[in-house]
């Protein structure tokens, strides 16, 4: 255990970039706040590389007193975390000086757009790294009300009407959550004494077997059901689609990269230690994320909103990481992890292609509005196409190697019927997105969108297609060859099982 | 004695929560809420009073602040820029007070009869931690109900916020050790909270010319 300030560091730097975003922009200087925002966004990224390099060569950090903690699972959830939000970042510059010179926003907003893109990304590093249950809930909230205003950002009726649902489903949602990390806490006391030590995440392997179990069932109960409306699940979806489709197109990727990921991220840390005692827990689990895969692709297959069609996708994806978090074994929690790795590369591909679309064409997401983009715009084309592939789980891109690997745990959790479901769910992944696909960009537009576009659609500039050539590289690398993921996965599930073991 | 007191006190603060759910001049319920809190204030009182726990003391400072003072005056901020008669309601004044008085009456000796379930530790599952906690389930049920059945936009705010405060209260009916950092956070959490929900929707108001939560479906086609 090496006690160290840096992780303190990379939760401060975003939220002080964030104020001072904010406080520049009553100033001149408020042209460069998105040079700022970026070059926070990098350094807080060279920083948890730096944080992520100690763990994985073996340390462990912890800051304040234990207050912070960086094992293995928060060191991996740290690097994805700002190597996104950097990527959004890079493509959010121009889409939103566009959104600016269309009129669709004004300076002042924009100011605020990059304070709270900042003031998200620290509460995500403080999500990920606090040690505190009740705290973990409050980090939670927080990178829930960062988010709220940039989904209401339009301001026009759909966007409030998304905000105002977010909000208020969410933070219900969440308040769920609370109650279970509260019977947890209250329970814990009696074996671990009053005071911080029962509130420490580091601590709940040495309680998840010893309490009552009513308790322990009602408290992991209240807890999935809290994280899985973080996260999206049916039946705790409503917000999501309308959230996802009416956001400006970067936020929707950082809604459906990062957001959503942190109700598995909470469930990891906390449901997952219960699940090897008790089974009711894996059974639970595996029956509401077979139902929301299969719900949540389905309504895919009918969406015209490409962002639509994509964040009713997102729900179905995570539920293949829940399903594999929540099985409580090695392979399944790798699974799990690797899977929510891989689907946050390829959504924040998809979406911010589908933001480079909107880009080129003036604001067009409909599916039936748009049509033969290929030859327009190649490497969105090819992008898109990779994304496509790998979400639906064909061989030599990522997606497939996690689906493989989460099939593999059920199978070995003798729950067949689930991987039964999973498979049947990727086939259907696979032809709603490629369909999807074929019909934006290779398929002849029909007359009467040809004649509403007056053929000035050309490639997006550089700084846009520059992340989604890095995200669909990190794709295809990582399915051609996984190994490079192995460490810091093999890290962070051996911490989990650590904590689970009652060390950590 | 001071038991007898405290189990009074928790059956007033659940009436007093269902006129704050069913009354229509959004004014008086904004005032019924704050007659809510002074009751969850008295309620703490009395429950560190029982407890002999001093810890619980800084609680109702807390409790004051941010749900007396703070909360009632946000939702005052709010009425000021909206219509003050509530959108009807899914259902009517009376039948809605039958429905919700039986649940509650319901639901208390419930959670009451099933402490067991909700109480992790023997001593927590007499009195009068065991009124206190079925009162606080029983309040969180409350503002599920007005979640699920109120239409305007200051009824579920104020549904969420009866949802928190049943919540908070069995933290520190069960938990009452916590740090002072923690109960900060909570705290702060739901004051930002309500606080966005009422910007939203004063713009929502603004833009849409309602707060009638129900008819925003622009995005259920």
């Amino acid at each position: 255990m090496v006690e160290s300030l840096l992780p303190v560091w990379v939760i401060l730097l975003p939220v002080i970039g964030s104020l001072a975003v904010f406080g520049l922009g009553f100033t001149a200087a408020r042209r460069f706040r998105e040079w700022i925002a970026l070059g926070v966004e990098i350094v807080a990224f060279l920083l948890s590389i730096s944080v992520a390099r100690q763990v994985w060569g073996g340390a462990r950090l912890s800051s304040l007193n234990m207050a912070l903690y960086v094992g293995g699972l928060s060191a991996l959830m740290l690097v994805l975390v700002h190597a996104m939000v950097l990527v959004i970042l890079i493509q959010a510059v121009p889409y939103m000086r566009k959104e600016l010179v269309s009129g669709r926003t004004t300076d002042g907003r924009l100011t605020l757009f990059y304070a709270l893109v900042l003031l998200f990304s620290g509460t995500m590093t403080w999500t990920v790294t606090t040690n505190n249950l009740v705290m973990l809930y409050v980090a939670m909230e927080g990178s829930t009300l960062a988010t709220a205003l940039l989904v209401a950002f339009y301001r026009a009726r759909a966007s409030l009407e998304a905000g105002y649902k977010y909000v208020l489903l969410v933070i219900t949602g969440m308040t769920f959550s609370l109650f279970g990390i509260i019977l947890v806490y209250a329970a814990g006391v009696q074996h671990l004494g009053s005071g911080r030590s029962a509130l420490m995440v580091t601590e709940m392997g040495k309680i998840a077997n010893a309490i009552p179990k009513d308790i322990a069932l009602m408290a992991t109960a209240f807890m999935t059901c809290g994280f899985a409306t973080k996260a999206g699940l049916v039946p705790f979806h409503a917000w999501l689609p309308d959230a996802h489709a009416e956001a400006p197109t970067p936020i929707s990727a950082l809604l459906s990269g990062l957001v959503i990921k942190i109700g598995a991220y909470a469930l990891v840390r906390t449901v997952t230690i219960f699940a090897p005692h008790y089974r009711a827990i894996v059974l639970f689990i595996a029956i509401l994320t077979s139902t929301s895969m299969v719900i949540g692709i389905v309504m895919a297959l009918v969406q015209d909103d490409l962002k639509r069609l994509l964040a009713y996708s997102s729900i179905s994806q995570i539920s293949y990481v829940f399903e594999g978090l929540g099985l409580g074994t090695y392979l399944g929690i790798y699974g799990g992890l690797f899977h929510l790795v891989n689907h946050t590369l390829v959504k924040a591909l998809l979406f911010l292609s589908v933001g480079a679309i909107m880009y080129a064409t003036g604001g067009k997401r409909r599916i039936s509005e748009l049509g033969g983009l290929a030859s327009k715009m190649p490497i969105t084309a090819v992008a898109f196409f990779i994304g496509a592939l790998s979400i639906g789980g064909l061989p030599p891109f990522n997606g497939f190697m996690s689906k493989f690997t989460i099939f593999l745990a059920v199978g070995e959790a003798k729950l067949l019927w689930a991987a039964a479901i999973g498979i049947f769910t990727g086939m259907l992944t696979i032809s709603c997105l490629v369909w999807a696909a074929y019909r934006v960009f290779w398929r002849k537009p029909a007359v009467e969108v040809v004649m509403a576009n007056p053929g000035e659609v050309r490639e997006v500039p550089f700084m846009m297609w520059l992340s989604l050539v890095i995200l669909a590289a990190a794709c295809v690398v990582i399915g051609v060859y996984p190994q490079i993921l192995h460490r810091p996965l093999d890290v962070a599930t051996r911490a989990v099982l650590q904590i689970w073991a009652g060390g950590y | 004695m001071t038991e007898q007191t405290l189990v009074v006190l928790t059956l007033a603060f659940l009436i007093v929560s269902i006129f704050t759910v069913e009354l229509r001049n959004l004014r008086v319920t904004v005032f019924f809420y704050w007659m809510h809190s002074v009751f969850l204030f008295l309620t703490i009182a009395a429950y560190a009073h029982v407890m002999k726990n001093p810890t619980l003391y800084i609680w109702c400072g807390a409790v004051f602040l941010f749900k007396m003072i703070i909360i009632p005056a946000l939702m005052s901020t709010f009425l000021k820029r909206v219509p003050i008669y509530e959108f009807r309601p899914v259902l009517g004044f009376a039948i809605s007070l039958v429905i919700i008085s039986s649940l509650e009456i319901i639901f208390f000796n419930l959670f009451r009869h099933y402490a067991y379930l909700l109480a992790p530790a023997g001593h927590y599952q007499q009195e009068p931690t065991r009124s206190l906690l079925a009162g606080a389930f029983t309040v969180f049920t409350l503002g599920l109900y007005a979640l699920l059945t109120r239409r305007d936009a200051l009824k579920t705010v104020i549904g969420l916020a009866l949802m928190e405060n049943g919540v908070h209260l069995v933290l520190l009916a069960l938990a009452s050790g916590l740090p002072e950092t923690t109960m900060i956070g909570i705290l702060t959490d739901v004051v930002v909270v309500v606080g966005l929900l009422l910007y939203i929707s004063t713009t929502i108001y603004e833009v849409f010319g309602f707060t009638d939560t129900a008819r925003l479906s622009e995005l259920r086609r």
